[in-house]
């Protein structure tokens, strides 16, 4: 059976998500590829514009998240974070 | 009080180095998991940085006070001085018993505050009184270090993979460090051979890192 997902990998599956959308990704769309609840989406969405690792674009009703540099390079390094997690069992 | 000089003169300076190399990878550590931390938010990666931080902190000051001691006041030390090397002295020990606290409650889920200030307090406690007897300090990092080693073994045994386990490996070897100190009594070899198991520990430590960044060039985390 697949163990819950950690707060670090949901994170990377939303960026991933959004990337995978060519970097421009429907809140609706980033919820059912990141596989989570709207409750959850909103928590997680806020951490990731927090950190600007994800931004929001709004032009009249339309709402979308955009993937930042640092996000994207957050992607890029995240097979050592999650090496790193997993050396240490964290 | 006097500060016990464990080491024979022979390997004077080789054991500043061994603490200085064991310095340099929790330098490397720390910082990675407090970026980690920025990113996530999690307690576990702030507590494994702090840990790590609270050790290296802890080398720091017990380089510069056996460096005094080794080359500055080898014959002898003036009063004031010996105070002032004595109170740092506890404080290194006192510092390496929280930065093991640090991965203590990593490996414990420990979540209360007031836990881990009540822990920290009688850490600091016993880091004072091991001033009267230094089989208390080992003692104390040998339980300290018993459940972070017991953890590490159980979680390497379920990943099977090469980190996990060089992670489990340098931290039997840095529990094992601290067996041989108990012995010092008996004969200074015992200190030599604790130092030379440290530094494997802390070099597998840095292996495990190296295995980690394999994929990696330098991690800048936002």
């Amino acid at each position: 059976m697949k163990t819950k997902r950690t707060r670090l990998e949901i994170l990377h599956d939303m960026l991933r998500a959004t990337q995978n959308a060519g970097g421009t990704i429907k809140p609706t769309h980033l919820l059912y590829k990141s596989n989570l609840s709207h409750k959850k989406l909103e928590e997680f969405s806020r951490i990731l514009m927090g950190r600007e690792l994800l931004e929001v674009q709004e032009t009249g009703e339309k709402r979308v998240f955009v993937l930042t540099d640092k996000g994207l390079k957050f992607l890029q390094e995240y097979k050592v974070i999650a090496e790193f997690t997993e050396a240490f069992g964290l | 009080m006097a500060i016990p000089i464990a080491s024979p003169a022979w390997f004077f300076g080789v054991d500043l180095a061994i603490d200085a190399f064991s310095l340099l990878v929790c330098l490397l550590i720390a910082p990675l998991a407090y970026r980690i931390y920025r990113f996530t938010g999690e307690d576990r990666y702030r507590s494994l940085a702090l840990g790590f931080t609270s050790v290296g902190l802890a080398y720091v000051v017990q380089l510069f006070v056996y460096g005094l001691l080794y080359y500055a006041f080898s014959a002898g030390l003036p009063g004031r001085a010996e105070l002032l090397l004595d109170m740092l002295f506890v404080t290194s020990r006192t510092l390496i018993l929280f930065g093991w606290t640090g991965l203590l409650v990593i490996v414990m889920d420990i979540r209360s505050r007031p836990v881990v200030g009540l822990v920290l307090s009688l850490l600091a406690l016993l880091a004072i009184f091991s001033r009267l007897q230094y089989v208390v300090f080992h003692i104390t990092s040998l339980v300290l270090l018993s459940y972070v080693v017991g953890y590490f073994v159980t979680h390497s045994w379920s990943k099977r993979k090469l980190a996990p386990r060089l992670v489990t490996v340098a931290f039997l070897l840095i529990f094992a460090s601290q067996i041989l100190f108990l012995f010092l009594f008996r004969d200074v070899r015992w200190y030599v051979a604790g130092k030379l198991v440290q530094a494997l520990g802390f070099l597998i430590l840095l292996a495990s890192l190296a295995v980690v960044s394999r994929a990696w060039k330098v991690v800048r985390l936002p």
